[in-house]
């Protein structure tokens, strides 16, 4: 007798004899015993883990506990693998056959309901005009982030995800984990902007050479979204807020003065992102250092360029503008561990005037709440202290189709789909209009991404305003100084009193080691 | 010889308070001073940060300490941080000690049935300057707050003659050892703390008390050093030269002997001109003008020690206008306000745009500056006259006294020695504590008339209180002279 609670996947496993076992992929439906689940021989037990797939943990084990009651038979044991033996035979080619029209896909869950509701159409539309399947499962941001690195990492994958995140699509295209999918973005190349098409066009180390390894379909940039009545209630107008980079920020503390005059004393100007957790300081030190004049820090050769007097430069203003503000107390004390959703709350609470980040997410979660919606002001960044231009990151969102995926055909087929033009603009649109389509002829074409105040700013700053690819994609060691945090753990030094300049030398090292592990051919 | 014995009339008093338990007064008081620390936290929280706290706040999440700021603050708030993020939880232990501590000597008092004394007790915790500056989560604000309560619970066995029980004796000294350690020149103020702890008798052998005093601090900094970089891992800012550069200056500025840099860096003198100002060390490193010089210069202690025994005038001069500057007294109005110390009006331009004051800055600071100077002169009358009613035996209450007021102005005095820079803030401790003697001084005198050396303190008292206002007055704004 077993005892009660045993997990099921310990006692198939000790019923495999010699067979060697195989470890079961870990999946949310399996959560709890995932990790223990062994999976002795494909057809022999395929019915029960099947039936335990719809099962949740427990009852699986009660499962189990009866197929190993069954197992310890001999005779029983015979007979279920003659049996399974003969059903496999007659039945296993349809099952391929099956297998061979569906694709498994993985899909962020949407920040608005109706992103999810956009995704579930187009899927129903792929099938019914494909006569494919697509197996989809819609996944919160964080979670599927941790089942990426789970499937990458045992092999076991779905047919399709996403870059979560982004700048997932360079590191495994670099140790070659990624299907090359030049021919889905051949199908619609000259439709994209040319910072989506450097945003995944990039190198395996492998191949020695770069090629397209993500379907790109949205972008998105980091954009300013202000409270026009709180600039108002400073007895300013949005007009009067200034054009040049530092004057546009310093605006904002002339504001908290201005409102903490009038008692409003728990209300911050600034909203930046200067915590080390997250996608967001990455994305906010990397604009402000574009703004000052180190866009060339990572060139689309794949070179570091630390050695350029004006990119250290302005890595050093980078690291110094956001630290003083926080310190001189224009940002709320607790930025410095804030999570990418943080200053949303933040802005949604009113605690900061404004806030610099990606896409009109913030809009988009009050659309239902007409007044706010309408109080917000979207603005793109302004311009550089030159006064030239400063252009967007623009962050892309593709499809990625990892090696040892089962239907990389399907896959292929359903991201055609997905990025003609049509298609993903009706995705887009239905999604709010968070991220925009990162194919400028979309939105040239339908006037409902400028129907909208907050829509139309932002289309004209991530579409058709001046935008470069992130670092990342010229060289996935600017992944690895992202993921490390390297920036924003220069702004904490710099914040815990090391001044800026022995601050960003620590940085500069760190960037300079990372990148001497990432050597990239000339091609 | 009991110490009940040697303090017959305060004995007296006990008993009959412990005859009549608590009193209504006492009652009262614990109910008043809850109330008002309930109204205090809520109106307060979560505190007002400030540009140095930051900087702490920031060491206690990356944990990353340095020793700018002795990092002891910093290591208490990233524990606090388990309970909640940002400045409330470490806001609400300040607002808990220092209630702790006036609410104790009150209570204290009134079980004395020294019941006028408890309520003035009382009142000097909502004291505006008091009350207002404990919203601020700085250095000064810890350690002022630890050592009233540490204060407090002493007071509360010693002025009974009781021994004091080992846990509240451990705790006590936990709470001065915090202050000793949150201020790098707090251990001025701790010792005359840990002398009350441990043997207060002390405090009326002068010369003993010195050699003790001394001895206890030139033990004390290389053990917080040592405490600071091996326990807390704390990196070394050598904060050492922000006082090497600022005495140097001062001697060269009062010596017209720019040599005293050493060999390796020659100032001119129109550089120590323009440079120096004794109000703080900050202009010589901030302002673009006059950073270059100190770039990569470390003076050797020989250095220093050197240009001080070769210009002892010129390094009296420049301490003691520091001095006057820290207790703001011939000093005119906003005299440290950054565009004033920089030169330069920072408005408008450059990223490093300070905050404007807001109002309860500007309140706080406005009174604290203007009652440094007067408190500083209270301190030392209060210290003589108890010195002189002590005599021949100290009651209880003088060593509390004599306790609290020491630590005051010797806290204060220290800056004649180690200061580098001039704030309100820095005389918080020093004022409560003496406001504290003053009144509990003041308890010993309920319903007798002055004597004439105590008429002759209140007049130099009052002559202090009308020359701060009248200066004050006379030198106007410090900005108005920067245009």
């Amino acid at each position: 007798m077993q005892p009660a609670g045993e997990p099921l996947c310990f006692r198939i496993s000790a019923a495999c004899g010699n067979s060697p076992p195989i470890r079961i992929p870990e999946r949310s439906d399996f959560r709890g015993c995932g990790a223990a689940l062994y999976w002795c021989c494909d057809y022999l037990y395929a019915g029960a883990v099947t039936i335990m797939k719809h099962a949740d943990c427990d009852a699986g084990r009660e499962w189990g506990r009866k197929a190993v009651m069954t197992i310890m038979r001999r005779r029983s044991v015979l007979r279920a693998s003659l049996g399974a033996v003969a059903t496999g035979t007659l039945v296993l080619p349809y099952l391929a056959n099956a297998a061979a029209t569906t694709a498994t896909v993985w899909w962020m869950q949407g920040f608005a309901q109706e992103e999810d509701v956009a995704f579930k159409k187009i899927v129903a539309d792929y099938e019914r005009t494909s006569g494919n399947t697509i197996d989809y499962s819609i996944i919160p941001y964080a979670p599927m982030r941790q089942k990426i690195v789970s499937a990458m990492t045992s092999g076991v994958v779905p047919d399709l995800f996403q870059n979560n995140p982004f700048e997932i699509v360079a590191l495994h295209a670099w140790d070659d984990k990624l299907v090359d999918v030049s021919d889905v973005v051949e199908t619609q190349k000259e439709e994209y902007t040319e910072a989506a098409l450097l945003s995944t066009y990039c190198y395996n180390r492998t191949k020695n050479r770069r090629s397209f390894y993500g379907v790109p379909y949205t972008a998105s940039v980091s954009a300013n979204h202000i409270w026009g009545s709180l600039v108002q209630k400073a007895g300013y107008t949005v007009e009067d807020i200034p054009k040049t980079w530092d004057a546009f920020y310093d605006f904002f503390k002339g504001v908290q003065k201005k409102l903490r005059g009038q008692g409003m004393r728990h209300v911050y100007g600034l909203g930046f992102q200067v915590s080390t957790n997250g996608a967001d300081p990455n994305s906010t030190f990397n604009t402000f250092l574009i703004a000052y004049g180190g866009q060339n820090i990572v060139t689309s050769d794949g070179k570091l360029h630390l050695d350029d007097p004006q990119v250290r430069e302005a890595a050093i203003k980078a690291l110094t503008y956001p630290t003083d503000a926080y310190l001189w107390g224009f940002v709320p004390l607790i930025a410095i561990n804030w999570n990418d959703a943080d200053d949303n709350n933040a802005f949604h609470a009113k605690q900061i005037v404004m806030d610099l980040d990606d896409s009109i997410s913030t809009e988009v979660a009050l659309f239902n709440k007409k007044d706010e919606y309408d109080d917000i002001v979207t603005m793109g960044l302004p311009l550089s202290n030159a006064g030239k231009p400063v252009p967007s990151q623009a962050r892309t969102t593709c499809g990625l189709i990892p090696k040892g995926a089962q239907n990389v055909a399907v896959a292929k087929e359903f991201l055609k789909y997905l990025i003609e033009p049509n298609v993903v603009n009706e995705y887009l649109k239905v999604g709010l209009g968070r991220n925009v389509p990162c194919m400028p002829s979309i939105v040239k074409r339908d006037p409902w991404w400028f129907a909208d105040p907050h829509r139309k700013a932002y289309t004209t700053q991530a579409l058709l305003g001046p935008t470069i690819a992130d670092y990342w994609a010229f060289n996935p060691a600017y992944a690895q100084v992202q993921n490390e945090h390297v920036w924003p753990a220069a702004w904490g030094d710099s914040m815990a009193g090391m001044t800026p300049q022995p601050a960003a030398e620590k940085a500069f090292n760190r960037v300079e080691e990372i990148f001497s592990n990432y050597p990239i051919a000339r091609t | 010889m009991r110490s009940s014995d040697r303090y017959g009339l305060l004995y007296q008093d006990l008993y009959s308070a412990k005859a009549q338990g608590l009193q209504i007064h006492s009652l009262l008081i614990l109910i008043i001073v809850f109330a008002i620390f309930l109204v205090n936290l809520l109106i307060a929280y979560p505190g007002v940060v400030n540009y140095d706290s930051r900087e702490q706040y920031a060491q206690a999440v990356t944990g990353h300490f340095f020793d700018w700021h002795p990092p002891i603050m910093a290591w208490v708030w990233s524990i606090l941080r388990l309970v909640a993020d940002g400045s409330g939880p470490l806001f609400a232990v300040h607002v808990v000690c220092y209630w702790l501590g006036f609410g104790l000597i009150a209570l204290t008092l009134s079980q004395m049935r020294r019941n006028k004394t408890a309520w003035a007790v009382v009142a000097a915790g909502v004291f505006p300057p008091f009350l207002l500056m404990n919203a601020a989560i700085v250095k000064d604000v810890s350690m002022a707050v630890a050592f009233i309560s540490a204060f407090s619970v002493c007071f509360f066995y010693r002025t009974r003659g009781l021994k004091i029980p080992f846990t509240t004796l451990i705790i006590a000294m936990g709470l001065i050892t915090y202050g000793a350690l949150v201020r790098t020149n707090g251990i001025f103020a701790a010792v005359p703390l840990f002398v009350y702890l441990v043997y207060p008798a002390l405090f009326w052998r002068p010369i003993y008390f010195i050699v003790v005093s001394l001895a206890l601090i030139a033990i004390w900094i290389p053990a917080a050093n040592l405490f600071n970089h091996r326990v807390l891992r704390a990196w070394p800012s050598y904060t050492i030269h922000s006082l090497k550069w600022f005495d140097l200056a001062g001697i060269a500025y009062f010596s017209a002997d720019e040599s005293v840099f050493g060999a390796d860096r020659s100032p001119t003198a129109e550089w120590v001109r323009e440079c120096y100002t004794p109000v703080a060390w900050d202009p010589l490193y901030n302002r673009e003008i006059c950073h270059h010089e100190l770039v990569d210069y470390w003076p050797q202690t020989r250095t220093w020690i050197s240009a001080i025994i070769t210009h002892p005038l010129a390094y009296a001069e420049h301490r003691l206008a520091h001095f006057n500057s820290e207790l703001f007294f011939i000093v005119p109005r906003n005299h440290t306000d950054q565009r004033v110390l920089l030169k330069q009006h920072l408005d408008g331009s450059g990223h490093r745009l300070p905050p404007e004051p807001v109002t309860w800055d500007t309140i706080t600071s406005y009174l604290l500056s203007n009652l440094s100077a007067f408190g500083f002169m209270i301190g030392v009358v209060i210290l003589g006259l108890c010195y002189r009613s002590s005599r021949p035996r100290p009651s209880e209450l003088d060593d509390a006294i004599g306790c609290i007021a020491i630590s005051g102005v010797m806290y204060t005095l220290a800056y004649l020695i180690v200061g580098v820079a001039t704030d309100a803030r820095y005389q918080y401790w020093s004022l409560i504590a003496i406001f504290i003697a003053s009144i509990i001084f003041l308890s010993k005198r309920e319903g007798g008339s002055l004597s004439r050396p105590e008429w002759a303190c209140v007049g130099v008292l009052a002559i202090t209180l009308i020359a701060v206002v009248v200066v004050h007055a006379a030198l106007g704004d410090a900005l108005a002279q920067i245009g």
